[in-house]
């Protein structure tokens, strides 16, 4: 029976049904169901299948866009059960954020959606954060990786600045540190001295499960 | 190695393998670049332009520099058939080096308007100074046209006195002054003459410029080219970020925009026998990115959020200091940007289209690389912007090209899934521009080769599997070495980002307004694409929601129009500053729930029967 549950949960995800989604979940904890498997077999595997229908072209981007909302509110219901459980084998700490002065939130939230499925514990600083936020994320999370993104050609100019100041304040050597966006490239990132660059959110999902050796 | 030239304004790319000279890539892409002598850097006619400082390029100097000043050379300006590229670059082909003129939009709608301007031509007729009558040249003039005129407080600045003292002298005392309301901006040795100014909408793609007769606000004649810029980048934020760089840049990018207007003036004025030194007046329309790279005003803060403006009113400055060719005096008008991301143009589109002056609910939109959508209901104006991309124009599609001859304009797709294309100038197919990759992803999705998620069927009749197992829908086969023109998954998902970034706008207007697609009573849509777009594909491809196709009318350029008519009458001019008040803006990335919005607006409709 429950697996029935966790299959819907599951497939409200995956064909973004976000207020359908909400309330399954809430149901399923209703019904005493474990969190921890509510976010397993519902909520996470909804979106890998999500990201693995986009790799196969049979998903597009707004498909994305609609099942990582799904995720989210998903997320919602059954975040403050998840704090009084202990979640599991983490890949780790991803400190994620869009730089100042952009607003673009589309990107960065398909990659929280798709990095958490991946199981790293995505610690999301929002949109227009300046540089000083995210080296004091930095130092009070102790990520694995940092994510930057910038979703314009004038933005992403300041990538480079905060990878200086990480390095000036002896941060650089213990986390790794990726970049992307939709004017990133590989050029780019290597250019502003990142470890990584995502192309697009699938592709900076497995760039960071490549960083953290998974 | 490979690597890719991208042809501007064409918008053609050709992927190269080996190193090879900018004449054989204009060959092979199928451009029309002129060589008379052949590529023996004897004739200089394949002058082209790349961005100064770009890798990978190398020259055989001496033939070179016989046809191309230093300062040109600096500035980037090289011999195609001397220049031999090795990796990714970007050339622009000069109007001047192209065999095949390009369409681009000047008309808009017809304008009904009273022109009237605070610029006047008056013929003069005064007795020389002599020993007995020793009045100074300047106070000669203004007595006589205070008394003509029954006005008080005429007065010229330094550049108008220059020309007056030498005119006068020349013309034996008849002749012709110019007065912009009480100031003598110009005096002319002809007489009875007409006063001449010029409209110019300085889009991101495009430089659109109306020589106008500002007595009787007749257009006299209209021209246009690409907007130089764009070697600096295609889209707004690429050139903001060029200048945000490098001061150098921005006097740059200035000066590009002036040296173009500067440009068709000449070609403008020599059409009526005259010089442009009778422009007394401009006016100059854009986005506000445009009008900052325009006046070199700093761009930094409208690069980056919350995106502020330099300035939201109007501004008139001298022609002279902008470095505009023209009457000594001669003024330029800007009307006031609205927005960071709304400009000047949007107004004079709305100016155009008489939004503002009436009580029925209507949406504007005008297409271009950033589109601007406003929505009218009662007494109120909201606008956003919309960064579409220049995908409607042919851009970062693999094919794509814009509407010049060899472009593939208009697609069916009968029964048997096989497609059938027009061509403009009937001709070989060498792309396909907006219109015609909008007809194929409409009739793809009536015959279901792609589904409403717009991916394209493997499995069907014409389409073929390439790289990474992605399917792409072969239109035209090539033959004689040309290749296939196809429409690949590529092309698609950018034409739907870019049209549902524009639907994502509509809506979230319309949910601002709380309400519904039965409600609206008109759209109207401009733009140089708008005019080629056809409503019945705007709605089948879901750019528009399902608005009956008699509500949909396309105007072409209506921002040139509006450019025009604030230019010759004062009356427009006060309505305009007016209809900006009138307008509120909308940041459409705070917008709550603008992914889904987005995501919704990138699906397709299904097929109509």
């Amino acid at each position: 029976m429950s697996d029935e549950k966790y299959q819907a949960i599951s497939k409200a995800v995956t064909e973004g049904e976000d207020i359908q989604t909400g309330e399954l979940v809430k149901a399923a904890l209703d019904a005493s169901l474990p969190p921890l498997e509510i976010l397993q077999k519902g909520v996470v595997d909804g979106i890998t299948k999500a990201g693995e229908l986009w790799k196969a072209n049979q998903y597009f981007l707004p498909d994305v866009i609609l099942s990582a909302d799904a995720f989210k509110v998903g997320m919602e219901v059954l975040d403050p059960e998840l704090k009084n459980t202990q979640t599991g084998p983490s890949r780790g700490k991803y400190i994620i954020g869009v730089v100042e002065g952009d607003m673009h939130d589309l990107g960065k939230s398909l990659v929280v959606a798709l990095l958490t499925s991946a199981g790293f514990e995505v610690v999301d600083l929002g949109i227009d954060v300046p540089m000083d936020k995210f080296v004091e994320a930095v130092k009070t999370h102790q990520p694995t990786i940092v994510g930057l993104g910038a979703y314009m050609t004038t933005t992403m100019l300041i990538m480079k600045d905060i990878i200086k100041e990480l390095s000036n304040q002896g941060l650089r050597n213990n986390v790794k540190v990726m970049v992307g966006g939709v004017p990133t490239s590989q050029e780019f990132s290597d250019e502003v001295g990142a470890d990584a660059w995502g192309r697009d959110a699938l592709d900076a999902m497995q760039k960071a499960l490549t960083l953290v050796g998974g | 190695m490979s690597f890719t030239i991208e042809f501007e304004p064409i918008g053609i790319r050709l992927l190269c393998e080996e190193p090879l000279s900018i004449s054989e890539a204009a060959r092979r892409a199928g451009i029309g670049l002129r060589s008379e002598c052949g590529g023996k850097a004897v004739c200089g006619k394949c002058l082209v332009h790349m961005e100064p400082g770009a890798a990978g390029i190398s020259y055989v100097s001496s033939p070179e520099t016989s046809h191309i000043k230093a300062k040109q050379f600096a500035e980037g300006w090289r011999l195609a058939c001397r220049t031999i590229l090795k990796s990714d670059a970007k050339v622009f082909i000069p109007p001047t080096s192209q065999i095949e003129n390009q369409i681009v939009q000047t008309e808009g709608v017809a304008s009904f308007f009273q022109a009237h301007s605070p610029i006047q031509c008056l013929s003069i007729d005064i007795s020389p100074p002599s020993l007995e009558k020793q009045q100074a040249d300047f106070e000669r003039i203004s007595t006589t046209l205070e008394r003509q005129l029954n006005i008080k407080g005429i007065w010229a600045g330094l550049p108008a006195l220059r020309s007056l003292r030498m005119v006068l002298r020349q013309g034996n005392w008849q002749g012709t002054i110019a007065l912009n309301d009480r100031e003598i901006i110009a005096a002319f040795t002809e007489k009875n003459i007409q006063p001449l100014g010029l409209a110019v909408d300085v889009g991101t793609t495009k430089l659109a410029c109306y020589l106008v007769n500002l007595e009787t606000g007749q257009t006299l004649a209209t021209s246009g080219i690409m907007n130089p810029q764009i070697v600096f980048g295609e889209d707004v934020m690429s050139r903001l970020e060029k200048v945000m760089v490098s001061s150098e840049n921005a006097d740059r990018l200035q000066r590009n925009v002036i040296e173009s207007i500067n440009q068709i003036a000449s070609t403008l004025c020599e059409t009526q026998s005259v010089t442009v030194d009778r422009l007394l007046a401009f006016c100059i329309v854009g986005n506000t990115a445009m009008h900052h790279l325009l006046l070199n005003l700093p761009v930094r803060p409208l690069a980056l959020a919350p995106f502020i403006p330099a300035l939201s009113s109007s501004l008139e400055v001298k022609a002279d200091s902008l470095g505009l060719h023209a009457a000594p005096g001669a003024v330029v008008y800007l009307p006031p940007p609205i927005a960071g991301f709304v400009g000047s143009d949007h107004l004079a589109f709305l100016l155009a289209c008489q939004f503002g002056e009436d009580t029925r609910i209507r949406l504007g939109i005008d297409i271009g690389t950033n589109s601007e959508i406003a929505l009218q209901m009662n007494d109120r104006i909201v606008s956003c912007s919309t960064a579409s991309g220049p995908a409607f124009e042919g851009a970062h599609i693999r094919h794509g090209m814009r509407a010049a001859v060899g472009a593939i304009a208009h697609v069916c797709i009968d029964e048997n899934l096989h497609p059938h294309c027009d061509v403009i100038g009937h001709g070989l197919p060498m792309g396909i521009c907006g219109s015609g990759i909008l007809d194929a992803i409409a009739e793809m999705r009536r015959t279901n080769i792609i589904n409403s998620r717009g991916r394209i069927d493997p499995q069907a009749a014409g389409v073929m599997i390439e790289q990474n197992s992605i399917p792409a829908y072969i239109l035209a086969a090539g033959n004689n070495g040309r290749h296939d023109i196809v429409v690949a998954q590529q092309d698609i998902d950018q034409i739907l980002m870019a049209k549902g970034a524009i639907r994502a706008g509509i809506e979230i207007l319309m949910d601002h307004f709380h309400i519904t697609t039965q409600d609206i009573e008109d759209v109207t849509i401009a733009g140089a694409f708008g005019s080629y777009l056809d409503p019945f594909n705007a709605v089948r491809i879901g750019l528009l929601p399902e608005i009956p196709l008699d509500h949909i009318h396309t105007v072409g350029n209506a921002a040139g129009t509006g450019a025009r008519m604030i230019l010759a009458s004062t009356e427009c001019r006060i309505q305009a500053e007016a209809l900006a008040r009138k307008i509120d803006y909308l940041e459409l990335t705070v917008v709550p729930g603008f992914n889904r919005y987005f995501a919704k607006g990138i699906r397709l409709p299904s097929p109509q029967t």
